[in-house]
């Protein structure tokens, strides 16, 4: 499409975009595996990379290529769940407050604030270890969603607050719509763009804290994710013994998708940008 | 009763501030004036004299303070809600700048679609299309040059009047039109002006125009209305307003507008006021810091309304020429 | 009449790539106005004809995508002539401030809102006078907002706690501390109320007569222009139509643009109806071929849709660029 045409003019989503199709491409060749990730010893230990264990092995006997399409696959899933999650509550609560004002807006933005005050890493330690076994990955993503989304409500009422004032949402009044339909019609446009730059800035996040929750022993190491096979890679102690694919492969499959998700973040949100498209509009 | 809108005494105050310093500014002062049927006035002044936020009052935009409207003889906070939409309607605005009047990632006919069904003026796409057509032609654009474009591909001049054809729409019988070719170039200004006249003429459309441009307002209007700080110290026809102004602020006004004919250069220096807000916060009368004819009387009181010569003037000056007035009788 | 500022087949454009498509806007295209020692000088014209990039290409405040494609702009300082385009920048850098300032369009903004008045001029001058103490730009300071008749008080407060139209004349004094020859001053009135601006061209109008320096004053504003400039040049789609003394102007506009605008300004004379010209100002990227102002003109002929017309001295100080005046 045209779009995408255009987008791939900017060479940094050009790069982002070729890393993260890679890393999908991962994903869903996790689902033609030949092994089992949560199982053990099905294939010879510590094997460097040779065919046809392209990634090598790893001392609990698995396959590093095959378990890292897993990693991806949950980490991707994950991030995406925790996102979707809290840009749902980040833009009801924020157009809400933008749009009302007053006494609804103080009361959202108490809340907001609250969120973005508490110890965000320690309440969700304390919440994960308590439910440790029994957190799949689901549940670790609404958990990291319910948290994530005080600082994006702020971002999206003070859009709506400025947009609020232009001549444009008196011109709808007079045009007889209703408040809903202002909301929609009027303001999404604008506030795109920034629903799609925190939603990126979101998955980073939710990844980031994946990983940190995984090394600190507080998630099911049983699920394969980028921040358990750190964990495991780490506890057996690879770097040492020398098993370099074992912990390179994380942490360069991490370094990778953080990248890439910045990049299509950043190129993303300057074509979506109300001033870009206006400057294209004339082209058409 | 002749006018179709009357403002009886309309005040808004505003606070700033938090609970430890609160200043209060009166942006509108127990303004009153009615706007008859097929008539143009002019609220003009400085900015920040509130004719703008008059003009929000009038259309619902902000809540007065206190004071009253009434449209039709009906006054308007007693309108039941369902019937506010039915007055909305009736009451129209054209706003200063025509680039923030659409929004820029909407095509501007869309507007014009969603107008007309929203106040169920036509049931579907043909009959609106005709409605559309004839408003345009009204303003002079074509509907070809018009349909299925960005607010970005058309010039200021085209857009405005894109914008006047769109309070046009519901057959309005006020409208209101803030700094409406401000923003306009002066080459083209003239053309959209002359639109507005048609209007009245042509459809009997009152139509409340705010602008600091006195010459337009001169040009435009049957009646003019001067704002200074939230007063309106002057009101009545054109003609007696600027020619022979009244009021000392109106005189001032008048004198420092920089007129385009080299023959016709200022005389007089001036000296100006170093910082606005004292003004706002003055008793007595607003322009005493500033009068070359101020007395005792004007930095303690509030000066009334005078009749004088077919104008009502806010002035200590004309107490003893013309009956006093509450405002409304022009 | 001494020449100070001059530009000869002046064009700069800006240069746009917007996803792909190359767009040029032919903002000054082919200038050539020669401002002289002791004058105010008006460029008229509406906005997006390509005033305000004149005045920024005249003070070497050229950055992409703005470029100088052709021809140049010459100061005149003792005696020499400078290219200011010509080495790459150095030379600009000297005669700013003291040969010629800039006073930008809404440059009640350019004042630092964190730092007092008095600090905005002190950081000034140091930059300019290296010699001078921090007590010695202070006193040059005052005796110069004293000269032009401003409080010096002003100096001690920050810049929001003053009106605009303050703001505007300490921008103003900022602009002329170092005594420059020439001024330029974009729309230094258009977001002010009307007696403001009459008190911001009154103090314009005292430091010419004061210094008598040159001011060059870009406004949209005709008034403006009849009450205080000496010559008037009037702009359209990015070149100069005619010039001519104010009276001239005002009184026999011959190119058929001009006219039109002198005859739709109203005026307290007279309620007679008044007409603007017909249609809309080009779009700067894409020219309409010959002379530009052909497809509004009501008495073009076949010549002025594909040759250009030159601005020409037509005797008396007069200069038109426009066909008909050829066959007078």
């Amino acid at each position: 499409m045209k779009t995408l045409r255009d987008l791939l003019r900017d060479k940094r989503f050009a790069f982002g975009f070729t890393v993260a199709i890679i890393l999908v491409i991962l994903s869903l060749l996790s689902f033609v595996s030949p092994y089992d990730p949560t199982r053990w010893n099905v294939v010879p230990r510590d094997l460097s990379p040779q065919w046809p264990h392209i990634l090598g092995t790893n001392s609990m006997g698995q396959d590093v290529f095959w378990l890292l399409c897993f990693a991806v696959r949950n980490s991707l899933i994950l991030s995406l769940i925790a996102a979707l999650m809290s840009r749902i509550i980040a833009v009801i609560v924020g157009m809400v407050a933008g749009y009302r004002g007053g006494t609804v807006d103080r009361v959202l933005m108490f809340f907001s604030d609250s969120f973005l005050v508490l110890p965000l890493l320690i309440i969700i330690i304390l919440f994960a270890s308590m439910a440790r076994s029994r957190l799949t990955l689901t549940g670790l993503g609404l958990l990291l969603g319910i948290f994530g989304w005080a600082w994006d409500a702020r971002v999206i009422r003070s859009q709506v607050l400025s947009l609020r004032e232009r001549d444009f949402t008196y011109t709808a009044i007079l045009s007889g719509s209703k408040t809903g339909s202002i909301i929609f019609k009027e303001y999404m446009p604008f506030l795109i763009p920034l629903i799609f730059a925190t939603l990126i800035g979101n998955m980073s996040w939710a990844i980031g804290m994946e990983v940190t929750l995984a090394i600190l022993g507080v998630f099911n190491l049983e699920i394969p994710t980028l921040g358990t096979m750190l964990k495991w890679a780490t506890d057996y102690q690879a770097l040492l013994l020398g098993f370099w694919w074992w912990i390179l492969t994380p942490v360069i499959a991490s370094i990778l998708l953080f990248i890439s998700l910045y990049l299509l973040s950043v190129s993303i949100s300057e074509y979506l940008d109300p001033r870009m498209r206006i400057q294209r509009i004339g082209r058409a | 009763m002749a006018g179709i809108l009357k403002i009886d005494n309309l005040t808004k105050i505003y606070t700033l501030g938090s609970i430890f310093s609160r200043t209060k500014i009166t942006a509108v002062d127990k303004v009153s004036f009615e706007l008859n049927k097929s008539e143009i006035l002019t609220l003009a002044g400085e900015s920040g004299c509130g004719k703008t936020t008059t003009s929000k009052i009038i259309l619902g935009f902000e809540e007065p303070t206190s004071g009253r409207m009434y449209y039709r003889d009906k006054e308007i906070s007693s309108i039941p809600k369902s019937e506010k939409k039915q007055t909305l309607k009736e009451i129209q605005a054209v706003f200063q700048n025509p680039f923030s009047t659409f929004n820029p990632l909407r095509k501007v006919d869309s507007y014009f679609y969603e107008t007309l069904y929203n106040f169920k003026i036509a049931s579907n796409h043909e009959n609106a299309t005709e409605i559309i057509k004839e408003k345009l032609t009204a303003v002079g654009i074509s509907f070809s040059e018009f349909s299925e474009k960005y607010p970005s591909e058309f010039s200021g001049g085209q857009l405005q009047r894109i914008s006047i054809a769109r309070a046009l729409l519901t057959n309005p019988s006020v409208i209101i039109a803030d700094e409406p070719v401000s923003m306009v170039d002066a080459s083209l200004r003239m053309s959209i002006v002359n639109l507005f006249k048609d209007l009245k003429q042509e459809f009997g459309v009152s139509i409340i125009y705010i602008t600091h441009d006195l010459a337009t307002a001169y040009y435009v209007s049957d009646r003019i209305g001067i704002m200074l700080r939230g007063n309106l110290v002057e009101l009545g026809p054109a003609e007696d307003v600027l020619k022979k102004p009244k009021h000392p602020y109106t005189q001032l006004l008048r004198e420092s507008v920089p007129e385009a004919d080299p023959k016709k250069k200022w005389k007089k220096r001036i000296s100006l006021a170093d910082t606005e807000y004292e003004e706002y916060s003055r008793t007595g009368c607003k322009f005493a810091g500033r009068c070359p004819y101020v007395m005792e009387k004007c930095k303690k009181e509030v000066p009334p309304y005078f009749f004088v010569d077919n104008t009502t003037v806010k002035c200590f000056l004309y107490e003893n020429q013309g009956g006093e007035d509450d405002g409304l009788s022009v | 009449m001494e020449v100070l500022v001059e530009t000869r087949n002046l064009k700069s454009y800006y240069v746009l790539n917007v996803f792909g498509n190359i767009k040029t806007v032919k903002a000054v295209d082919d200038v050539n106005i020669r401002i002289m020692k002791d004058e105010i000088y008006g460029i008229a014209g509406e906005s997006g004809c390509g005033k305000s990039t004149l005045l920024k290409t005249l003070f070497g405040d050229v950055e992409p995508p703005l470029r100088v494609i052709d021809g140049g702009v010459f100061y005149h300082d003792g005696g020499k002539e400078h290219n200011i385009y010509e080495d790459g920048g150095h030379l600009t850098r000297q005669f700013r401030w003291k040969f010629i300032s800039y006073v930008p369009q809404g440059s009640m903004s350019v004042l630092n809102p964190v730092v007092k008045v008095k600090e905005v001029f002190k950081d000034f001058l140091d930059s300019h006078l290296k010699s001078e103490s921090k007590k010695e730009a202070f006193d040059i300071a005052v005796q110069h907002l004293r000269e032009l008749g401003l409080p010096d008080n002003v100096l001690n407060a920050y810049s929001h706690q003053l009106s605009g139209g303050m703001r505007q004349r300490v921008a103003i004094a900022l602009s002329t501390v170092l005594s420059p020859k020439v001024i330029i001053a974009d729309e230094p009135t258009t977001a002010l109320d009307v007696v403001t601006q009459r008190g911001v061209i009154q103090l314009l109008k005292d430091i010419q007569e004061k210094y008598k320096n040159t001011i060059v004053i870009v406004t949209h504003d005709m008034g403006v222009h009849a009450n205080i400039a000496t010559r008037v040049a009037i702009m359209y789609a990015g070149k100069i139509v005619e010039e001519s003394s104010t009276e001239k102007i005002f009184g026999e506009p011959q190119h058929p643009y001009t006219r039109y605008l002198i005859n739709s300004l109203p005026s307290f004379e007279n309620r007679e109806k008044r007409t603007s010209a017909p249609g809309n100002p080009p779009s700067l990227s894409e020219l309409p071929s010959g002379c530009s102002f052909h497809p509004r003109c009501p008495y073009r002929m076949k010549r002025c849709e594909s040759e250009v017309p030159l601005l020409k001295d037509y005797g008396d100080d007069h200069s038109v660029a426009c066909w008909l005046m050829e066959e007078k």
